[in-house]
């Protein structure tokens, strides 16, 4: 049986948002998986596939550093004898370069380098530092859009034959889906809208700011709910400010902060629509589920974006206030034509199906196991 | 379908005022099992069979908790008359429930009968339990309590309990405790009294499969149970 292992480091972070979340989706594949040998690795220390398990369940791995320190304590860590035998995907940066017999990564945007200015300078100049040492030492990349796989061959002359796209999957356990809708079922909910993402500046919650002080009225109609957690640059704190400098009623706009998973789908399911105003992507996850859920999205045109859920989407250029505005009120009015944000069961699961990791996953293994990408 | 471990029983299944409960569990391993409802070949939903049941407590099957129910629609019977209950995992049918059979009387269809939510009770939901509630635990818990070491058992005592790691008093005064040879299910009794549990929490407490529950070896796994390589 093939020998190959997945470096999941991203699973330890604390809360799962993006690039964990694709770590997750593949590693769950891979622990159902009986025809490879498939190893879990922390830069070097072998992760023992229960506490990998554990951390699927939990949705976070902060918890587990200390079986990290147990495994380096008892010594399970791969030699290079072993690591020289064996292929290696690395689902975010390299802690390892040019250790194992083939190595693949998995690439989920350059946003810090392409655009700085939304990061902090500690960030860009981590990624900056390391990132073109990734490339040449790594033989395959997996990317998660095509548009990130065109940005890595035009900024690192990365060969496309020497890159796929992985279609990024969902993960939505029906069970909860299912409480969710008998929920929902049971209830009618004030009007409101979503708007996706980490609250931070790349994701320009700004422009649904400067849209309600242009047509305030949408406050009375909506509750305006940013769902995420605060991230970087005190954008929060930005975006408080505005509104007071704005006058804008702030019992109309919640921030919630970082959710659950059931709470945010809870939250998805029952809004009218959402928004995702962002101005670079890799992805874009959020715009998947809202669209699985049978939600229209308000949503930016800009890098990956008109990739994921086209067909459930009303674009708009994130810098263009005017067609923020448009592409809002025609998705307020397909939301109020149709009943797709009433979906039942069978019909989002039928969605979800066609986003199973299991494609993302047979693509990568395919190239573990024969060489190329399926 | 790496969350859910296929029925190796399921039983004691009874239809009553349209919600149909019983037992499924698993042979071994810590996942629980999931019943996927299908009409016409068509999964129309899914549940877990996580819930503490009586029965089960009374046989001595996973501590009691393997229970499911759910509360039947008439919606469920509109591809067919029968509704199947089978396995998530193994795809074997465990239940087949007829539209005839159902007591329809109690079922509430009018739309004026739904609740009026805002976005604070959504963020917020009607979860609500008692300090009485983790007796149901008692059997898991004191088994845990028994398999791990005494500072573990204070961290999850905190996180089952109040969702949060220890406070670095809050770690002494338990650890303590239970090294002087108190009994550490009258530790989580006392934290299940404070205000932050009762009243922040509001008392909730997760299944021993809910993604709140802390990560520690309750049902222990097995070399039968294959995600657990």
């Amino acid at each position: 049986m093939p020998r190959a292992f997945l470096e999941v480091s991203p699973l330890f972070e604390s809360h799962w948002t993006g690039i964990p979340v694709v770590a997750a989706g593949l590693v769950q594949c891979a622990l159902a998986d009986p025809g490879l040998d498939w190893g879990f690795l922390y830069e070097n220390v072998v992760i023992d596939p229960l506490v990998v398990t554990d951390m699927l369940r939990l949705r976070r791995g902060s918890q587990f550093f200390p079986h990290l320190e147990q495994q380096l304590w008892n010594g399970d860590v791969l030699s290079p004898g072993q690591m020289a035998e064996a292929a290696c995907i690395f689902t975010n940066l390299k802690a390892l370069r040019r250790q194992f017999a083939r190595e693949a990564l998995v690439v989920h945007d350059i946003s810090t380098l392409l655009t700085p200015e939304f990061h902090n300078t500690d960030t860009v100049r981590h990624h900056a530092n390391r990132l073109r040492g990734d490339v040449a030492s790594t033989d395959f990349f997996f990317c998660v859009s095509r548009a990130t796989m065109m940005d890595l061959h035009s900024y690192f002359g990365v060969p496309l034959a020497a890159a796929a796209v992985i279609p990024v999957g969902m993960s939505v356990d029906p069970c909860m889906l299912t409480t969710l809708l008998i929920e929902r079922a049971g209830m009618s909910c004030e009007p409101y809208v979503c708007v996706l993402g980490t609250v931070e500046p790349r994701k320009n919650g700004g422009i649904v700011l400067a849209f309600l002080r242009d047509n305030p009225n949408m406050l009375d109609k909506y509750r305006f709910v940013f769902i995420g957690r605060d991230g970087w640059n005190d954008e929060k704190r930005r975006m408080l400010d505005e509104l007071d400098r704005l006058g804008l009623p702030t019992s109309r706009i919640v921030f919630t902060g970082f959710v659950p998973e059931e709470t945010k789908m809870r939250l998805v399911l029952s809004s009218r629509f959402c928004i995702y105003p962002s101005f670079f992507e890799g992805y874009g996850i959020p715009i998947a589920e809202a669209a699985a859920l049978g939600k229209y999205v308000v949503c930016s045109n800009s890098s990956s974006m008109t990739e994921v859920a086209p067909e459930m989407c009303f674009f708009f250029d994130p810098t263009d206030l005017l067609a923020f505005a448009d592409a809002f009120f025609k998705a307020e009015l397909a939301a109020d034509l149709t009943w797709l944000d009433r979906l039942g069961f069978a019909d989002i699961a039928a969605r979800l199906e066609a986003r199973d990791w299991r494609r993302a996953y047979d693509t990568i293994r395919s190239w573990v196991v024969e060489g190329t990408p399926a | 379908m790496i969350r859910y471990a296929p029925a190796y029983r399921c039983g004691q299944v009874t239809v009553q005022n349209a919600t149909v409960s019983g037992l499924a569990y698993p042979a071994e391993g810590p996942r629980c099992c999931a019943i996927e409802l299908v009409s016409a070949s068509r999964v129309v939903g899914m549940l877990r069979a996580d819930r503490f049941s009586d029965r089960a407590a009374a046989l001595h099957i996973r501590d009691g908790w393997c229970g499911f129910d759910y509360q039947l629609r008439s919606s469920d019977f509109v591809f067919d008359d029968t509704l199947m209950l089978r396995c998530a995992v193994s795809r074997r049918v465990l239940h087949v429930v007829t539209h005839a059979t159902v007591a329809w009387e109690n079922e509430a269809s009018d739309s004026a009968a739904r609740q009026l939510v805002t976005v604070a009770g959504l963020l917020t939901p009607g979860r609500t339990g008692t300090a009485a509630g983790l007796s149901r635990y008692e059997s898991l818990i004191r088994r845990l309590a028994g398999s791990i070491d005494k500072a573990a058992f204070v961290s999850f005592a905190f996180q089952f309990l109040l969702g949060r790691d220890p406070d670095p008093d809050g770690r002494q005064i338990y650890f303590d405790s239970i090294t002087s040879g108190n009994d550490p299910f009258s530790v989580l009794e006392e934290i299940a009294l404070s205000d932050e549990h009762t009243v922040l929490r509001r008392g909730w407490l997760p299944s021993p499969f809910d993604e709140q529950f802390p990560a520690v070896p309750v049902f222990l796994p097995t070399r039968a149970d294959p995600a657990r390589r």
